[in-house]
């Protein structure tokens, strides 16, 4: 018996998803962040004509197509066509604030310790820009923090206040050094810093236990499955990825009489019993240890204008490479942009007047 | 090299960015990626990742040319480049900054792009130095042309893609990226399309390279809405799948059990 799709009829526009460690390493040495939910998002936009004949549904029989006149909950096109109003939304805020006109940041220290004359320099004068990150209908404005310019900082926070008046109150973030987005806390009050969230963690470790508790007896696919996607959503957070290299071999052993080329795979292929070998096991203890002394990623080491550059042949036939260490003084990199900034800031009031 | 770190007595690299550039393709995937099917290799990354973790500093490994490796002298006395023009070459420190500067940007390339892409040559194509101010009004509704350094192009990716799906339909972008770092800019989008892989003989004007680093051509085409096509596979798996075993809700009771802890 054929079952019906509820997107049969609608397209697939492209859709772009901030990922954590994307973010991560743009983030501020002390800076601040905020998040906003925008406010019932889905349902704040009629669909356009031109949408129209991608989102509907078809009769399943007189093959009639309706069109859709709002974006449903559960359509594969809706993230997309809510997303060009998120991304339209960061538009017209870097045109109208020029302290979010961004360039790139440049991880200067790199071309300058290598050779003066090959990077382009820092240029004194330009200032860090603030930052505007947008997840579908979660918004996340990361800027610096400058103590030493109240008057310039109270302004950042009016911008903050300025895009936050569409969001729903109880989603706000308020402005903090540790805020939560993407499902990891973004902490900035040193280097920047991706954690896991404590209900996340301490769920992880339960997790763990139980399994680990149970070791000598036979366990259900089912139940490791369960496993290893709570632990693969934390990788992330894990310091340069290693939590990935500890999850793979339960990938091999869960997905071994999976044929990779299957589109479909039916769910009753992870009803039989299985054993993990000892080697696994490690890995699991691995994390359970990692969980527990509350592992995270850090953006950049604090050395990090710092270079040790290594040439080898990876055979480990050679001479291990030469290591070359930097002997001379290292500065932390900011990580900042160097954007076209004026000084003659508008307040967050006006600022929502000429958004409007 | 990294277990030879940690048996040094003292932390050489502790805090730091390990930059390894190697010749050997395999070693530089297994690493930045982190994992292999391989048991054999899965080993040999969980130690080196553990030996990361010890000295506490963070791995980057560079896939680079042969020839590279020679120029830079690492590989170039076993191969007589003492005695070869090579030994004119730059110096190491300098060889090692070139590995990461961005290819040459020349309008006469413009042409040999869209040929590569298939598209007419009267394309306008409206240049975006990486260096410049990353505004979206020159970005939307035409096709750019992105020259950054390997450690900005996942910046100039995010950037264009976060912008570029407000319009689609009608924007275009090609970023000209040396392929070293990928798993930095690598994967990101499945929009982002690889035009191909080209070594610096295979366009014009590669005598501005510095080094025989092959350089990659990115594209973000423009977006052409259709609908879903109904597949022989889509339909066999809306079709009801076989009984389930006679303990499946026991199975699924234990895993939900899990799930609520």
């Amino acid at each position: 018996m054929q079952k019906s799709s509820q997107n049969e009829a609608i397209g697939k526009d492209p859709v772009f998803l901030n990922k954590p460690d994307t973010i991560l390493p743009q983030l501020y040495l002390g800076g601040r962040s905020a998040v906003g939910d925008a406010s019932k998002f889905f349902y704040q936009f009629p669909t356009a004509p031109g949408d129209r004949p991608y989102l509907g549904v078809r009769h399943p029989t007189i093959g009639l197509l309706y069109w859709y006149l709002g974006l449903l909950m559960g359509s594969a096109n809706s993230p997309a066509v809510a997303g060009r109003m998120g991304s339209a939304f960061i538009r017209l805020m870097q045109e109208f604030a020029p302290e979010m006109q961004v360039k790139h940041v440049a991880r200067q220290f790199l071309r300058q310790y290598l050779q003066p004359k090959v990077g382009p320099r820092p240029r004194a004068h330009l200032r860090p820009a603030v930052l505007l990150f947008a997840h579908i209908d979660d918004f996340f404005p990361p800027w610096p923090h400058l103590g030493e310019d109240g008057q310039r900082d109270a302004n950042l926070d009016g911008r903050g206040h300025a895009s936050r008046s569409s969001s729903q109150p109880t989603k706000i973030s308020p402005p903090a050094p540790c805020v939560k987005y993407c499902g990891f806390m973004c902490d900035t009050t040193a280097t920047p810093t991706l954690r896991i969230p404590t209900d996340k963690r301490e769920r992880a470790v339960a997790i763990l236990d139980y399994v680990m508790a149970r070791r000598k007896k036979e366990l259900l696919r089912l139940t490791m499955l369960v496993v290893y996607g709570t632990l693969l959503l934390l990788v992330p957070a894990s310091p340069g990825n290693l939590g990935q290299t500890f999850l793979r071999r339960s990938c091999n052993i869960l997905y071994a009489n999976v044929d990779p080329t299957t589109v479909h795979v039916s769910t009753y292929i992870f009803y039989p019993k299985m054993a993990l070998d000892d080697a696994t096991w490690a890995d699991l203890e691995w994390w359970r240890r990692a969980l527990r002394v509350e592992m995270c990623r850090l953006a950049r080491y604090e050395k990090a204008s710092m270079l040790a550059k290594g040439w080898g042949d990876g055979s480990g036939t050679g001479t291990l490479g030469t290591v070359m260490i930097a002997s001379g003084p290292y500065s932390q990199w900011m990580g900042f942009f160097p954007p076209t900034f004026s000084h003659s800031l508008r307040t967050g009031r006006n600022y929502g007047h000429s958004v409007r | 090299m990294m277990e030879d770190l940690v048996d040094r007595t003292h932390d050489v690299v502790r805090g730091m960015t390990v930059f390894y550039f190697t010749d050997n393709s395999t070693v530089c995937y297994a690493v930045n990626k982190g994992a292999s099917a391989s048991t054999e290799l899965q080993n040999l990354i969980v130690r080196i990742k553990l030996a990361e973790l010890q000295l506490g500093c963070l791995l980057e490994a560079i896939h680079v040319h042969g020839v590279v490796m020679i120029i830079e002298g690492t590989d170039g006395l076993s191969r007589g480049v003492w005695v070869s023009p090579l030994h004119q070459a730059a110096g190491r420190v300098l060889t090692t900054a070139h590995v990461l500067d961005p290819a040459p940007y020349s309008p006469l390339l413009v042409p040999w792009i869209l040929h590569q892409a298939g598209l007419p040559a009267t394309t306008p194509v409206t240049y975006r130095p990486w260096d410049g101010c990353w505004t979206a009004r020159p970005l939307l509704h035409q096709t750019t042309l992105w020259y950054p350094p390997p450690e900005i192009a996942r910046q100039v990716i995010v950037h264009v893609m976060s912008l570029g799906v407000e319009s689609p339909w009608g924007t275009q972008v090609f970023i000209f990226v040396p392929r070293i770092l990928q798993h930095q800019w690598g994967n990101l989008s499945k929009h982002v399309h690889e035009v191909g892989i080209f070594q610096p003989g295979e366009f014009p004007l590669s005598p501005l390279q510095h080094l025989p680093i092959p350089v990659v051509l990115l594209q973000i085409a423009t977006y052409k809405r259709t609908l879903p096509s109904i597949r022989d596979e889509d339909m066999a798996a809306r079709l009801d799948g076989p009984p389930a075993p006679p303990d499946a809700r026991w199975h699924r009771n234990e895993a939900e059990l899990l799930r609520g802890l």
